[in-house]
């Protein structure tokens, strides 16, 4: 009880000397208290209910009442009321008797002297019964908010034993789901609603057996029969020494339709593409056909020439998009790969003998973007070509160097290099004479941002030099 | 070399590139017996005039597509027929179709016609 609270006492004494004898008894031994004393039933009744006493202090006998009587109004209006009976008598029976009926002590007037050690240990009881009675009160709370927590929750949930999956309770939203009643599902074992087969099951309820793995994505029966997919989250728990596993189950059926149309149309967006890729390339072959054709009909070497070479910067072009379409991405490729088969592509246009000119291959594996593949594509095109048509006239044969290589900073190194009669010849790549070397020094030096550089010293050594970096990724 | 025996049916629906192969074939002496544009043509014709060569498309004009087109053939035909495929489309999967009808070669577009021809003399002269 809070020190600033006076005790309070409730006298029932119709003996003014009693009273007296009884408050001076206990204000002798420093139990201080607000009194009030009452002589009858009715009183006795009110008091109770306004004055709220702490302890009950009764005679036996009065003229219109007794202490038997007290006793029971008082324990109807609180069982953990503290109780004492005073009698005038030496009486064990009567004593008994008011201890059987749930009186906390009796004193014999005789002996008013135990009365304070009674009112204190009366006290004392009541305010451990206090204390047990409110920590009963909140087990009995947090068991109701784990209870209400159970049964009110729209998640599917089940509690199961980990020794043989017979399921031992059951929420409302459970009874709902696979459909049927509270009675019928506690008797069933999970493994009748899981498709799985028990020993698996055993095994997924037993967490140390599946390395604490907690959540498991299978397939259950609900109601009607329906097959639908789920993700059961497993929580183990000790319940009066029985191991249970408290499974939450989650439907991901309409998740999992959900992932499965996106990964459709992810699937036709790849193969929209892929088309849109083909159709280019379908595109690039009738402009070339158009082309040829016209040159036959024209009959003119020369113009058969220019022509040859148009097609060839087409195919150039049209190549990148074949590389695309097989690689993984579809925005980015190796660019060895590509201009390997590019420079395959000229000198066979060309029709140049394997045998006549030796590539050496030093092209490293190189990633870059569609966006720096096709002016690069179109660069080694002019370049190749000029060696084709012009290093090795005649029978003449030799060797034609192909560098790639990436430094750490992100710059692209490309050597082009052949062992022809251009040695000691100045290629003019500033000049208006050569429209493949203005194309050259055009889309490096304006398209991808780098260098040209040209050494004649042995054959003609190119060397240009550009960043994978000019454009963001795309798609 | 008897290229004038040799004797081709072009299978393409796209019509300047039907015209550009066959320009260029003839003008390397092969003797086009003709240019189709469907599936369901590729097969009557070379049923009926059992070419040395079958160029085939894969995206054809009809029905039925270059790969079908060629299983058809091959399972009806007496003759010696061989097929060289030309097509835009380069992935694996379509790839592994192709191959699996073992034909001559595969070309991609844009087709490169020396190498054609050479693939198709080379063949010729392989046979004997």
């Amino acid at each position: 009880m809070d020190k600033n609270d006076k005790l309070k006492i409730l006298f029932v004494e119709d003996v003014d000397a009693d009273y007296e004898l009884a408050m001076g008894e206990l204000l002798r031994n420093e139990i201080f208290f607000v009194p009030v004393r009452v002589e009858n039933g009715d009183d006795f009744k009110k008091a109770l209910n306004e004055f709220k006493p702490d302890l009950v202090i009764s005679d036996y006998s009065l003229p219109q009442f007794n202490g038997m009587q007290a006793l029971k109004i008082a324990k109807d209006h609180d069982i953990s009321l503290p109780f004492i009976i005073v009698t005038g008598t030496m009486n064990e029976e009567i004593a008994v008797e008011c201890m059987k009926a749930g009186a906390t002590d009796y004193v014999i007037k005789e002996h008013i002297g135990r009365l304070s050690f009674a009112a204190n240990e009366a006290l004392r009881y009541r305010d451990a019964m206090l204390e047990k009675a409110k920590a009963k009160n909140a087990l009995l709370e947090s068991e109701l908010r784990y209870r209400s927590m159970f049964e009110n929750n729209y998640a599917v949930m089940l509690l199961v034993d980990q020794e043989d999956a017979a399921i031992v309770d059951a929420n409302p939203a459970a009874s709902d789901y696979y459909g049927f009643s509270h009675n019928d599902i506690i008797n069933k074992n999970f493994s009748e609603i899981c498709f799985l087969e028990k020993k698996i099951l055993l095994d997924m309820l037993n967490l140390s057996k599946t390395g604490n793995k907690n959540h498991f994505i299978s397939k259950h029966k609900i109601k009607n029969n329906t097959e639908r997919d789920v993700e059961v989250f497993l929580s183990p728990i000790n319940y009066m020494g029985r191991k249970l596993v408290h499974c939450i189950i989650q439907d991901i059926t309409e998740r999992n339709k959900a992932i499965a149309a996106l990964q459709t149309s992810i699937n036709e967006k790849k193969e929209l593409i892929k088309e849109i890729y083909h159709r280019t390339k379908n595109n690039m072959q009738v402009i070339i056909s158009m082309f040829t054709l016209q040159s036959i009909l024209i009959g003119d070497d020369k113009l058969e020439s220019v022509l040859k070479d148009m097609e060839n910067r087409i195919r150039a072009m049209s190549l990148v998009h074949e590389k695309l379409y097989q690689s993984k991405d579809l925005s980015k490729l190796n660019l060895k790969d590509y201009l390997e088969d590019l420079i395959h592509n000229i000198l066979s246009a060309y029709g140049i003998p394997q045998d006549k000119i030796m590539i050496v291959d030093q092209m490293k594996y190189t990633e870059v973007l569609i966006d720096t593949a096709v002016p690069c594509g179109l660069v080694v095109n002019e370049l190749i070509s000029n060696t084709a048509k012009h290093a090795f006239p005649g029978e003449k044969k030799g060797e034609l160097l192909i560098k790639l290589s990436t430094d750490k900073t992100g710059e692209i190194e490309l050597v082009i290099a052949d062992n022809g009669v251009g040695a000691g010849t100045n290629p003019d790549i500033n000049g208006k004479g050569s429209m493949g070397l203005q194309i050259v020094k055009n889309i490096v030096e304006y398209q991808l941002q780098g260098s040209v550089e040209v050494d004649n010293s042995a054959g003609i050594k190119w060397t240009v030099k550009f960043r994978d970096n000019i454009y963001e990724e795309r798609i | 070399m008897k290229t004038q025996a040799i004797s081709v049916l072009i299978v393409e629906d796209e019509a300047m590139t039907a015209m550009f192969m066959e320009t260029m074939l003839r003008r390397k002496g092969f003797n086009v017996l003709k240019c189709v544009s469907s599936g369901e043509e590729a097969v009557n014709i070379s049923l009926e005039l059992n070419p040395d060569f079958v160029l085939m498309d894969i995206r054809l004009a009809g029905k039925m597509d270059g790969i079908e087109a060629v299983t058809k053939i091959k399972a009806v035909s007496m003759a010696a027929t061989k097929f060289i495929f030309t097509t835009g489309y380069s992935d694996l999967e379509l790839k592994e179709k192709m191959m699996e009808l073992e034909p001559e070669g595969v070309f991609i577009k844009p087709v490169n016609v020396p190498e054609l021809v050479n693939l198709i003399n080379f063949s010729i002269k392989r046979q004997g």
